[in-house]
């Protein structure tokens, strides 16, 4: 009786000292292996004046309804006058549209500004139905009245600081999202790996290996009548979020490694939080196995005595 | 001043030269006239000339030098001599980092060598070169348009030249200037023009400023 009790225990201490290293090694692989995983996807909310986007598939179509269409002239005329018009006579020949649908083809590109009123000026590339350089003003009501505009493409939120900048981002926050390697209970969990803020005047674009990547997002008018709200949000992969900063020689590249992971994943701490108490258990187990077997020892050898 | 009458002297003492860890932006909009040849760091100092007409003689000129990302800016005074011939002056220019400005692209440093002393500049600039031979085939106006989004040269007195298109730069970071003019063929080695500079921002024409360039003829 005494020896099966102290078989159980002793097989579950082993089953323990064998469960807790190899506990340990998943949870040193999951760091390691989420610090350079590559499927992340990063999301970025902004509150900004401007915005460019270089759009790319067959998706971007914008419903303006009303819009003045200012198109360029070949050359400037600095003789002529300015006119009264919402655009520069001496630059634009204006055209008023009613019903304005704006469909981007792959590879063209746009400008978006919040102007000084609460409208919009958009300034068109790369479009076979406008000239380079077409600038499209929407009235703010008009903009309301269409709602969100989707776009997808290569977007850059703000435009590098300097002395005159109107694209400037006001402020934002940014997220790391990751589907984490472990499903437990069968489901995928999306862990917030790294998250931040974005300071008033950086430039913010989703990389991939050094060039801006495909992002999906949206823009909405903001209550702030200056700016509007914009949303990225990029295809996973192994994206990482480039800022510009004034004063910086360079752009700064923020990315999550196995630190941030180790952190903040909640699969991470889970476990550890299971490989502790496995410690624990497998301690109490050892300390009571070697206590059994002592006091069996003393026991027998009494036993032996009596005879 | 004890100096000689045939040579550009250094009147700036000490040179002065900045290096600074954070980008400041000047509010003056012209920042070089430049033809470029290719420096290479060999430990010499670098080589500035710059062609002074004789109209300048007597007076004194201001030469300065701005990286585009602003961390690198130099601004001396220079005597010409009164008896000034017109013609090539090689610059004293004892930098304290050579291997700084070595490293730099041609779209990232402009020069301005501009008639008048530092801060009272008259508007009138010569085209400075950088480690170059004295004839210029390709000169560049460089401006700090203040992020418009196009910017127009015209040759008014001119009037067989086109206006230009000037672009933006294609520096990493554009905190000192953002916009470069190539300046005609036609125009280099003639006689001084005037350009009018045009910026053309959030759709709408800014206010001309008007400049005359020394291209290179001595006189």
């Amino acid at each position: 009786m005494r020896f099966s009790q102290l078989f159980t225990i002793r097989s579950g201490a082993w089953i323990l000292a064998f469960i807790t290293p190899s506990l340990a090694l998943v949870v040193l692989i999951s760091i390691l292996t989420g610090g350079i995983s590559s499927s992340r996807s990063f999301l970025v909310e902004a509150n900004t004046t401007g915005m460019s986007v270089q759009f790319s598939g067959l998706n971007n179509a914008w419903p303006l309804g009303r819009a003045t269409i200012c198109a360029p002239l070949d050359r400037p005329k600095r003789e002529n006058a300015r006119g009264t018009g919402p655009c520069d006579e001496r630059r634009y020949t204006p055209s008023e549209n009613d019903d304005l649908l704006l469909e981007f083809p792959d590879g063209s590109s746009a400008t978006v500004l919040v102007q000084g009123n609460g409208g919009l000026a958009i300034q068109v590339s790369g479009m076979s139905l406008f000239g380079d350089n077409t600038r499209i003003l929407v009235a703010r009501d008009d903009w309301i009245a269409v709602g969100a505009m989707v776009f997808s493409g290569q977007a850059v939120i703000g435009g590098q600081m300097g002395s005159g900048q109107q694209n400037i981002l006001l402020d934002g926050r940014f997220e790391v999202r990751e589907t984490s390697s472990f499903s437990l209970g069968g489901r995928n969990r999306i862990e917030v790996i790294k998250s931040g803020t974005l300071l008033r005047g950086e430039q913010a674009s989703i990389s991939e290996s050094g060039a801006d990547t495909t992002v999906t997002g949206h823009i909405t008018w903001s209550d702030n009548r200056r700016s509007m709200d914009v949303v990225i949000v990029s295809l996973p992969g192994n994206t990482a979020l480039s800022l510009g900063h004034i004063g910086g020689d360079q752009v700064s590249s923020i990315q999550p490694d196995w630190i941030d992971y180790a952190l903040a994943s909640p699969t991470l701490v889970a476990l550890t939080l299971v490989l502790s108490i496995c410690i624990g258990a497998g301690q109490l187990f050892f300390t009571a196995t070697s206590y059994l077997r002592k006091t069996n020892r003393t026991s027998e050898t009494t036993t032996t005595e009596g005879q | 001043m004890a100096q000689s009458n045939t040579t550009v002297s250094l009147v700036s003492d000490p040179f002065n030269e900045i290096v600074r860890e954070a980008a400041k932006i000047s509010g003056i909009q012209l920042r070089g006239l430049v033809s470029h040849g290719a420096y290479t760091d060999d430990g010499a100092p670098p080589q500035f000339s710059v062609i002074l007409p004789q109209s300048w003689g007597g007076g004194v000129f201001c030469m300065r030098v701005v990286s585009s990302d602003g961390l690198y800016e130099a601004e001396n005074t220079y005597q010409i001599p009164s008896t000034w011939q017109g013609g090539a002056a090689v610059l004293d220019y004892p930098t304290s980092t050579p291997g700084r400005l070595a490293a730099l692209r041609p779209e990232e440093i402009a020069i301005s060598s501009a008639n008048g002393a530092c801060g009272d500049t008259s508007g009138e600039i010569a085209v400075t070169f950088w480690e170059g031979a004295q004839v210029a085939d390709s000169v560049s106006l460089l401006i700090n348009a203040f992020r418009a989004e196009e910017t127009y040269l015209y040759f008014d007195d001119e009037p067989s030249i086109p206006d230009i298109k000037c672009s933006v730069s294609s520096a990493a970071i554009r905190a000192s200037f953002d916009t470069i003019c190539t300046i005609p063929a036609a125009l280099i080695r003639g006689r001084p023009v005037e350009a009018t500079i045009l910026p053309i921002k959030n759709g709408e024409l800014g206010r001309e400023v008007s400049v005359i360039l020394h291209l290179g003829a001595a006189g």
